[in-house]
């Protein structure tokens, strides 16, 4: 007998557009001691199978069919109070979130022994005791002090370690992990996966891990199902279907999952989820007024940024000591090359964000410079200079959602910068609109639609039209693909790619995915508190990484092709 | 919320720095807690960075109230500067320059303004708030008097409406399907809707008019304690406080309903209760001991500030049941063009609200572990 | 939420979509449907509609003419609802105490009410929206100023500071002149009164907006800045400004009733719901209950209609309720 069972499970949420169906004839079993990974990407409903188990679907989501077993008991004859007595003490539950999952008002102790006396029916004073216990379980160091601390005093990671501790407090048979390391940084992640690990082979339990990752899956999963549009498209031994995938969708997505083990011209694309045409638009080319080619013999690098730092400042109180501020980028020099990809990688805080927006002007660095094509343009600039830097210097955003203003139209937001610099008429405007859309790949009759009415990987195409649209010669990218699932992730990458060898960009690359900054870079920056602790060439700092932080990200980082 | 799976929890963090810092410690307590999840990211980092320590925080706070309150004497005092001649209300019609002039330098006229100011503010300090035109009596004498009248209706008004008022939006916000929740909101709408002083007319017909039973007018039943006068302890002083207090009432109520109810959903949705469901806590614990205690911080505050706008409707009350208030001194005031007692009523109702605020921040930081700690 | 996304994305796909005329769309949209779902916002729209008609085509709709001193007369002064006078005039309401006919009254009385309330939202509308979008930009000191202003206002209840505006506008102007310009300044007090609200609903909406990228996007571009306010930022912070406006416009009809109930506000010659009421009120006690009763009513049925417009709107914009 199985742990949980599920058989052709559907889950559908009716609306007054009709009834969409979150999940198809899903069916999946789990054993006791194994970690069972689902995976697919954004709308694959691999989050609603935990929320369908859990009764917790959110309203108006029911189960339309199937049935769910639980050692061997059927869920859905449960009523609503012995399935709320199944919650919690055999099954647990985790989220993405760390930050918010637990009550900021309450001490994490005060949490933990109010979940164990409910389900265990402990006294108080063994409840605490076993709170203690599972504190140790899951590697809290000093237990007996942060047992009485509130969640703003822990650590993403170390909170995300009391959210397992409190999702075991019952000793549940079966947990159910619903991408517990996304919100975390790639060093953390690795401990708390481990600890994952370490906790089903010690109690037997069997764990479902949501994730979109495919690195993760490759590391810690036993057994791997794939979903695709609320569908189960292949199951089976994780080494097995990622050695050899049947499906085609499961092929093409892994070919798709960047490798960290050698770089490749291309990404394959994910071709059949969302069309798009290759950019094979050579007049597009051709017409470009950018000004890469015209210094390639220079000495002078295209860019060249020296001790540049920046500080945050807290704000000044009249009591409390005004902290010192928060050194964000700290003495940081390098040069870009004409026609180059230069790599920034670090983990949050580590200073990788606030660069796109010190380059571009968006913040005045404290100190330091920052030279394009020989000339500086830090401190107080002439009205011209600045404007035309900044339309050579153009930027891609991470969120596709965010970084498109959502009350105007697809044509004004592309034509904005072209008229802004008085680049062209109206008229002019919209025609180079219509080019650029047609360059990548989007139809002319998005011109006059509402950025809602495109999805993640469209929008992102705007935005790189947007970027494209004053004809820069140095592109910055801040994390262009980590908002985006990974077959339009591909999709992205290959454009920024083919920018580059058409168009001759030059262009900075700010990525926290290593895998990603090998495919995409020629020199790499590696950053940690502000500082660039190396900076080599890309396929150097892969192969023979020399200092300590960049070889434990190295390390650390979830790969599939291992 | 949209991608789900992105890595754009972590992505954000750093995004944080782009907001001036003070435009988080600058708002108002209760803004804080309007945000969802995110705005808890802001919090917990701020105040974390900034390593506020309660007392500090309190401290912080009773400066602020004391600037205010230097602000609205300032506005009280360019009142009753600029507007109309003090001198000219001092003296009659009559009265010769000579006259004028003796007024003049008794008032401390001729000095220059930031003098004037700083004697303005001494004075109340002392509790001196100068003399009505009208009465030509002492302002604070006239304040002390009617003081009492206006803190029991308040109190009375005020009470009722938190007791009934906080349990009606916690059904309202755990039951939200029923039709009872549909007509209380329904309900409270249609109070907020109904003016005060239509309602107290409208009581005073029905009550005293038409069915004769409760004293439309004034107060009474009156037992003295040195110069506060109650009208609580007499069964005649209660049927005198009924109506005002209901009038009074309704609109706080309906108010306290719906903001409760708010509060309440805003919490439900958050993380940190999806989460205890998961953990197989009975209703009963998440709903009350998590959802309900998480929303009675911002409640309390709330609940805090909305006392004080009793004071302000009270005007329209004792208005209407002649009830002799501050509020009522105050609309007299008005009418009579009387300056320095509507420059008392400002700064008193200014010190009203302060204090109120101070006791507000007082329990939040109580309440509030990252603020207790630190 | 994963759901939502790709539900969207669904229904997106659908290729009619494209060819919706301004019309079909308005139809098709979620506000419109959750307009129609509800009785209770139809009927408050419906209700709302009617009562601004009347007040609007009063002239051509009213019985009578208030205002027409010739036709009022004292023999028909304090009758009863549904009576008629010597003359064989039939008063559906009855009249006051100067032999107007209060149906009449009411609907020349909500003028006065729907132009100050309208005219003190709208002014109080581009003060505090301006002043957000300014505090939310320039943050810093400006901020702290405005902000700082707004805190110490927001302690005075908005009855009390449109009091005080009046009061001290009553010393500056004396009671002559004030009687002319009462509406103005009734306008300006409400609106100034009021104005906190709005400022302080868009600064937070356009801190949210602006931590977004596509403001980014603008300030790297050069976009000036209040180009950047309003092209960007205003327009994705229109739907907390709708909200605020029509509550506003429900408590600023209150304030002026109540102001002028108080005698503050308009003076009692000109017929608005608030001095209609305070003329009503000195009769109350020897029971002419009508001359307080329907313009009460009005009021309220006025002031709900907005309410009710204002609560259905408020969750029918939030996306998070969606």
């Amino acid at each position: 007998m199985s742990l949980i069972e599920i058989k052709n499970l559907s889950v559908c949420y009716p609306s007054r557009r009709g009834v969409f169906k979150a999940l198809q004839n899903v069916s999946l079993k789990v054993e006791a001691g194994e970690i069972h990974g689902l995976v697919g990407e954004s709308g694959a409903g691999k989050s609603t199978i935990g929320s369908a188990i859990m009764g917790l679907l959110e309203h108006p989501g029911e189960i339309s069919a199937g049935e769910i077993n639980f050692c061997g008991q059927s869920i859905g004859a449960l009523s609503d109070n012995a399935l709320q007595q199944l919650r919690g003490s055999s099954i647990g539950m985790i989220f993405q979130d760390p930050l918010t999952s637990l009550n900021p008002l309450m001490s994490v102790g005060e949490q933990l022994i109010e979940t164990i006396c409910y389900h265990l029916k402990l006294s108080k004073s063994a409840a605490k005791d076993r709170a203690l216990a599972l504190f140790k379980e899951v590697e809290i160091p000093e237990p007996e002090v942060r047992i009485d601390q509130y969640p703003h005093q822990f650590s993403g990671g170390m909170r995300q370690r009391v959210v397992i501790a409190l999702a075991l407090c019952s000793e549940p048979k079966l947990l159910i992990a619903d991408e517990p390391t996304t919100a975390l940084d790639v060093s953390v992640q690795a401990q708390i996966l481990d600890l994952i690990k370490r906790l089903v082979k010690k109690h037997q339990l069997g764990v479902i891990l949501v994730t979109h990752d495919m690195g993760v899956i490759a590391q810690t999963t036993d057994k791997v199902t794939v979903l695709f549009r609320g569908k189960v498209v292949e199951s089976g031994a994780t080494g097995q279907l990622l050695a050899a995938p049947q499906h085609r969708y499961t092929q093409s997505l892994l070919s798709a999952v960047p490798r960290s083990d050698k770089k490749m011209s291309r990404f394959c694309q994910v071709s059949w989820i969302e069309g798009s045409q290759p950019l094979d638009n050579r007049a597009f080319a051709k017409d470009w007024q950018g000004e890469n080619n015209l210094n390639l013999g220079s000495q002078v690098p295209m860019l060249e940024v020296k001790n540049l730092s920046l500080s945050f400042k807290a704000k000044a109180s009249i009591f409390a000591k005004t902290p010192a501020p928060t050194k964000a980028v700290d003495d940081v020099s390098f040069s870009v090359n004409y026609g180059e990809v230069f790599g920034i990688v670090g983990e949050s805080g580590s200073g990788k964000s606030p660069i796109p927006r010190l380059i571009p002007r968006l913040y005045n660095p404290d100190s330091g410079s920052i030279c394009y094509r020989g000339e500086s343009v830090v401190g107080k600039l002439p009205k011209q200079q600045l404007q035309s830097f900044r339309r050579r210097c153009q930027m891609i955003f991470q969120d596709p959602y965010s970084s498109i203003n959502p009350r105007m139209r697809v044509r004004d937001i592309i034509a904005e910068p072209i008229l802004l610099y008085g680049l062209n008429d109206r008229k002019g405007a919209y025609q180079r609109v219509d080019k650029l859309l047609d360059y990548l790949g989007l139809e002319r009759a998005a011109a006059l639609k509402y950025p809602h009415e495109f999805s993640g990987g469209q929008r992102q195409r705007i935005s790189i039209a947007r970027a494209l649209a004053t004809e820069p010669s140095l592109l910055i990218c801040d994390e262009p693909t980590s908002a985006l699932d990974v077959s339009i992730q591909a999709q992205i990458l290959n454009i920024l790619k083919d920018l580059q060898s058409e168009l001759g960009l030059t262009m900075i690359f700010i990525s926290h995915d290593l895998p990603v900054i090998r495919q995409m870079c020629d020199k790499v920056a590696v950053m940690k508190a502000g500082k660039i602790v190396e900076l080599t060439e890309s396929e150097t700092l892969f192969t023979a990484a020399q200092h300590a932080y960049s070889q434990s990200l190295l390390r650390l980082m979830p790969n599939m092709h291992r | 919320m949209l991608f789900q799976g992105a890595h754009l929890n972590n992505s954000l963090k750093p995004r944080l720095w782009n907001i001036p810092i003070s435009a988080l410690s600058s708002e108002r307590v209760l803004k804080r807690w309007q945000g969802s999840g995110l705005g808890f990211v802001f919090v917990l980092n701020i105040v974390g960075a900034i390593g506020l320590a309660m007392y500090k925080f309190l401290l912080q706070r009773l400066v602020q109230g004391v600037l205010v309150m230097l602000v609205v004497a300032f506005v009280a005092f360019a009142i009753f500067h600029f507007l109309g001649d003090p001198v000219n209300n001092m003296v009659g019609e009559s009265a010769t320059d000579a006259d004028r002039e003796m007024v003049r330098l008794q008032l401390g006229l001729d000095e220059p303004i930031v003098v004037q100011y700083i004697k303005f503010v001494g004075n109340i300090l002392q509790g001196d708030f100068g003399i009505s035109y009208r009465t030509r009596t002492s302002v604070i004498e006239q304040m002390a008097a009617r003081l009492p009248a206006t803190i029991e209706l308040s109190l009375v008004s005020g009470f009722f409406s938190i007791l009934f008022g906080i349990p009606m939006g916690i059904y309202c916000a755990l039951q939200p399907k029923s039709w009872l929740t549909r007509n209380f909101l329904v309900g409270s709408l249609v109070g907020i809707s109904i003016p005060t002083f239509l309602s107290g007319l409208l009581l005073i017909y029905l009550f005293s008019v038409t069915l004769g039973w409760l004293p439309s007018q004034g107060r009474g039943g009156l037992i003295s304690f040195g110069w506060w006068d109650t009208s609580l302890l007499t069964l005649k002083g209660w049927s005198y406080i009924l109506m005002p207090a209901l009038t009074l009432c309704i609109y706080q109520l309906t108010l306290i309903t719906r903001m409760v109810r708010a509060e309440m959903l805003e919490v439900i949705r958050t993380d940190y209760i999806k989460f205890a469901r998961a953990r197989g806590l009975s209703n009963y614990i998440v709903q009350y001991r998590h959802a309900l205690k998480n929303s009675l911080v911002p409640v309390v505050t709330i609940i805090g500030l909305q006392l004080g706008t009793v004071v302000a409707f009270s005007i329209i009350t004792e208005t209407v049941f002649n009830w002799p208030g501050l509020g009522q001194m105050f609309i007299q005031s008005i009418e009579f063009v009387d300056i320095p007692v509507m420059s008392a009523y400002l700064i008193f109702v200014g010190a009203f609200f302060v204090v109120l605020n101070l006791i507000v921040d007082l329990i939040y930081a109580l309440v509030d572990p990252r603020l207790r700690a630190a | 939420m994963e759901h939502n996304n790709s539900h969207s994305q669904g229904v997106q796909q659908v290729p009619q979509m494209q060819k919706m005329t301004l019309i079909r769309k308005i139809a098709d949209s979620d506000i419109f449907y959750s307009f129609c779902r509800s009785p209770l916002i139809v009927f408050a729209a419906v209700l709302c509609l009617s009562l601004v008609l009347s007040a609007l085509f009063a002239p051509w709709l009213a019985p009578y003419d208030p205002f027409d001193q010739s036709s009022l007369s004292l023999w028909a002064a304090n009758l009863a609802p549904l009576s008629t006078d010597d003359d064989g005039f039939f008063y559906l309401m009855g009249t006051d105490n100067q032999g107007r006919d209060i149906l009449s009254a009411i609907m020349y009385g909500m003028r006065t009410s729907l132009i100050v309330g309208l005219a003190a939202v709208a002014f109080a509308l581009v003060l505090g929206t301006s002043l957000g979008l300014v505090a939310a930009f320039f943050g810093g000191w400006v901020d702290s100023l405005l902000m700082r202003i707004a805190d110490i206002q927001l302690s005075f209840p908005a009855i009390l500071v449109a009091l005080l505006i009046d009061g001290v506008a009553k010393a500056v102007l004396g009671s002559s002149q004030m009687e002319s310009l009462a509406i103005y300044v009734l306008i300006l007090a409400i609106g100034l009164s009021e104005w906190v609200q709005f400022a302080r609903a868009v600064r937070a909406a356009a801190l949210v907006e602006q931590r977004k990228e596509y403001v980014q996007a603008a300030r790297i571009m050069g976009v000036p800045v209040p180009l950047i306010m309003l092209r960007h930022i205003l327009p994705n912070v229109i739907s907390p400004i709708l909200v605020i406006a029509t509550i506003s416009i429900a408590v600023a009809i209150i304030t002026e009733a109540t102001l002028s109930f108080l005698g503050v506000g308009i003076p009692q010659t000109e017929p608005s719901l608030g001095t209609l009421i305070r003329v009503g009120g000195n009769y109350l006690m020897s029971g002419e209950w009508w001359i307080t009763l329907f313009p009460g009513l009005t009021l309220v049925l006025l002031v709900l209609s907005f309410n009710l417009l204002g609560d259905w709107l408020r969750d029918a914009l939030n996306p998070r309720l969606k």
